[in-house]
């Protein structure tokens, strides 16, 4: 049988019409992944990340929408499904988990039902047996996800509503939403990001036992460079809708090959280097419905060449193991002579 | 792992659950009661309100008087309090001998019918087209916001006195004519909700989780706004009995040998330099309990908030 990965996107392109014109949110994103992996997504608020996931979900808004590529998950394009098919994989084989819990939970239900909910749509409990039984069935089985993510006395918090809950359980009764159907793979948009440092470390421990424990894969989108670093297996670095390096997580925070990653790092403070200044790096993000016409990240590169402005920049694999799309690697000195346009449309 | 209570059996189960669930709606009664306790006003208004509805709805064994027929030996006999008056007929009566207080037990009966009606038929009606309106916009959107925006142009009693006038007296035409106007209001209300709810993540939550739209609207949304709209209605419905009673008193809302408040102060109005409390004592009727709806209304909209309440 041939194999195929959990989820595989290949040319992943995502568009909304803007009155300046059509912006690429998500362009050209190709990535695969493996059962219990966990993925990072790492980049700057505005350069797509959170789009990427909203794509696999088929919930980008209108007017946006999904342009080309595909998004196989265990072996069928999820672009292909019917609305009423994508709402069977929504919540049950694929789930997500965002950024601010409270605003995130509905203030009108307790918490306990909002979990059981999935349960009920997704009929998971609905076993044929007796029908008066399911209810307590289900009850059953979200006292137990409340209690293996690690919320106190379950019992009586089912009933509780979502603003009695602190944030840091707020986030767990999330994760307990997202898991209690038992996905495949858990779609997490800056988890930990509405935290404070304390109960960050506890939700990303909780996210990882998860990971152990059931093999759900992860895919973390994170503007932290330094979370994903310490929580990955593989990371994609995305600016202005592109992955820029994408590679094993030593490989890209030890030996970042792109610009913009090595500026990423040195932007990070440290304490153990007290002495050494952060470096931000200068400029903005560019505008999106206003790109520049080659290497998207030129204006603010400090190593920025004359060729890194014309033509499509392609994914290029380095000596290091990981893919980076910038033009340093480009051994160009040897092929004088040829167009730099010629040459790049070759590799790509 | 092993979680919660064992039982024996799916009976015993059930059992059990159904007692926890009394067990919750009686907590949420007693919490809601503990907090009306703290908004005396509006407990008050609710006392009386419910004082009404009693009244209404055991009309005939409070009074024993006849509230059409009069007696016209006992014709405009003041109220008790008054030196002339006496307890046969504790508000006196009218130009007919008609007993005032039994007509206005019975004239209740018309007032909270038209004021419940009109009122829940308009928020039904307005709470779906705000809801899908605000929900999906479009074209359905702009068409049903300017056809509301036109009605709004219209002040309500004129344009219920013209609906009126149209359709011809009776029960069911001046509900008609209430709600023909009176759902907007619900209308604007749950539509500005729903699109400044739409907006929050546990719609977005909700879809990921594989809901619907349709579920997501009735589920999940309305639930918030359900508050807001059950205060509204209150305070609508006040604004419905001043209605109904400003068109009896015009003529052109219930029949005239029907008992209603304002056709009492219409008819009271020739007698009022004689005998003004054929006039007066139903205007009061009315003020008391538009006045006790308005008060609880607004206790209920402190009451009610989820997002208001802190433990």
């Amino acid at each position: 049988m041939e194999h195929n990965p959990l989820l595989e996107l290949r040319n992943l392109t995502t568009i909304y019409p803007t009155k300046r014109g059509l912006v690429r949110a998500v362009d050209d994103v190709s990535f695969a992944m493996e059962r219990g992996q966990i993925l990072g997504i790492v980049g700057e608020s505005g350069c797509g990340k959170s789009t990427v996931l909203l794509s696999i979900m088929r919930l980008i808004r209108r007017p946006g929408r999904i342009d080309q590529g595909e998004i196989q998950f265990r072996g069928e394009n999820l672009r292909d499904l019917s609305p009423n098919a994508i709402r069977n994989i929504r919540g049950k084989e694929i789930s997500m988990i965002f950024q601010d819990p409270l605003s995130t939970l509905n203030p009108a239900y307790p918490v306990g039902e909002q979990i059981r909910e999935s349960l009920q749509l997704h009929r998971v409990m609905n076993d044929g047996r007796l029908r008066l039984s399911q209810r307590a069935r289900e009850k059953e089985r979200v006292v137990q996800v409340m209690t293996e993510v690690g919320i106190p006395s379950p019992m009586d918090r089912y009933a509780a509503y979502p603003h009695q809950f602190s944030g840091g359980m707020q986030q767990r009764a999330l994760i307990a939403i997202a898991l209690v159907c038992e996905p495949a793979l858990l779609l997490a948009d800056e988890p930990t990001t509405a935290l404070d440092v304390t109960i960050q470390a506890q939700i990303l421990d909780l996210m990882r036992r998860i990971n152990q424990d059931h093999g759900t894969s992860i895919i973390l989108v994170t503007h932290d460079l330094g979370l994903a670093a310490e929580f990955c297996d593989t990371i994609a670095v995305m600016y202005a809708g592109r992955i820029v390096e994408q590679g094993p997580v030593d490989d890209v925070v030890s030996h970042p090959q792109h610009p913009y990653t090595q500026g990423l790092l040195n932007c990070r403070p440290r304490i153990s280097e007290r002495d050494l200044r952060v470096e931000p790096i200068p400029g903005n993000v560019p505008d999106l419905a206003d790109l520049p016409p080659g290497c998207t990240f030129a204006p603010r590169c400090p190593r920025r060449q004359a060729v890194c402005d014309t033509g499509p920049i392609p994914l290029v694999e380095t000596s290091m193991g990981n893919v980076s799309r910038c033009l340093l690697h480009v051994d160009f000195q040897r092929e004088e002579g040829w167009g730099w346009g010629d040459k790049v449309m070759r590799k790509a | 792992m092993q979680v919660g209570r064992q039982f024996e059996s799916p009976v015993a189960r059930q059992s059990y659950l159904w007692r926890v669930r009394l067990k919750v709606w009686r907590r949420n009664t007693s919490e809601f009661l503990a907090e009306l306790r703290e908004h005396p006003l509006a407990l008050l208004g609710g006392i009386v309100i419910l004082l009404y509805v009693l009244a209404a709805i055991f009309a005939p064994l409070i009074t024993t008087y006849d509230p059409v027929q009069g007696n016209l030996r006992h014709r405009l006999e003041p109220p008790a309090w008054h030196p002339e008056g006496n307890w046969e007929h504790p508000l006196g009566t009218d130009a007919q001998g008609r007993d005032i207080l039994t007509r206005i037990i019975y004239g209740a009966r018309v007032s909270l019918m038209v004021g419940i009606l009109a009122v829940s038929i308009s928020a039904t009606i307005g709470m779906f087209l705000g809801a899908v309106t605000g929900y999906y916009r479009g074209r359905l959107d702009d068409v049903v916001s300017r056809f509301a925006d036109l009605l709004m142009a219209f002040p309500y009693l004129i344009f219920a006195i013209g609906v009126m006038a149209f359709l011809g007296s009776g029960f069911i035409n001046l509900v008609l004519a209430l709600t023909f106007k009176g759902w907007v209001e619900f209308f604007r209300l749950v539509r500005g909700e729903m699109m400044s709810e739409k907006t929050h993540e546990y719609v977005e939550a909700a879809r990921v989780a594989g809901l619907g739209h349709n579920s997501v609207i009735g589920r999940e949304i309305l639930p918030n706004i359900i508050q807001s709209v059950f205060v509204l209605a209150t305070l609508r419905m006040g604004y419905m009995i001043i209605l109904e009673a400003s068109l009896s008193f015009l003529g052109l809302g219930i029949p005239p040998k029907t008992p209603a408040w304002g056709s009492m102060v219409a008819a009271g109005r020739d007698y009022l330099l004689v005998a003004w409390w054929v006039a007066t004592v139903p205007g009061i009727a009315i003020l008391i309990l538009v006045l006790s709806i308005n008060v609880f209304g607004e206790g209920l909209r402190d009451i009610l908030d989820p997002r208001l309440k802190v433990e």
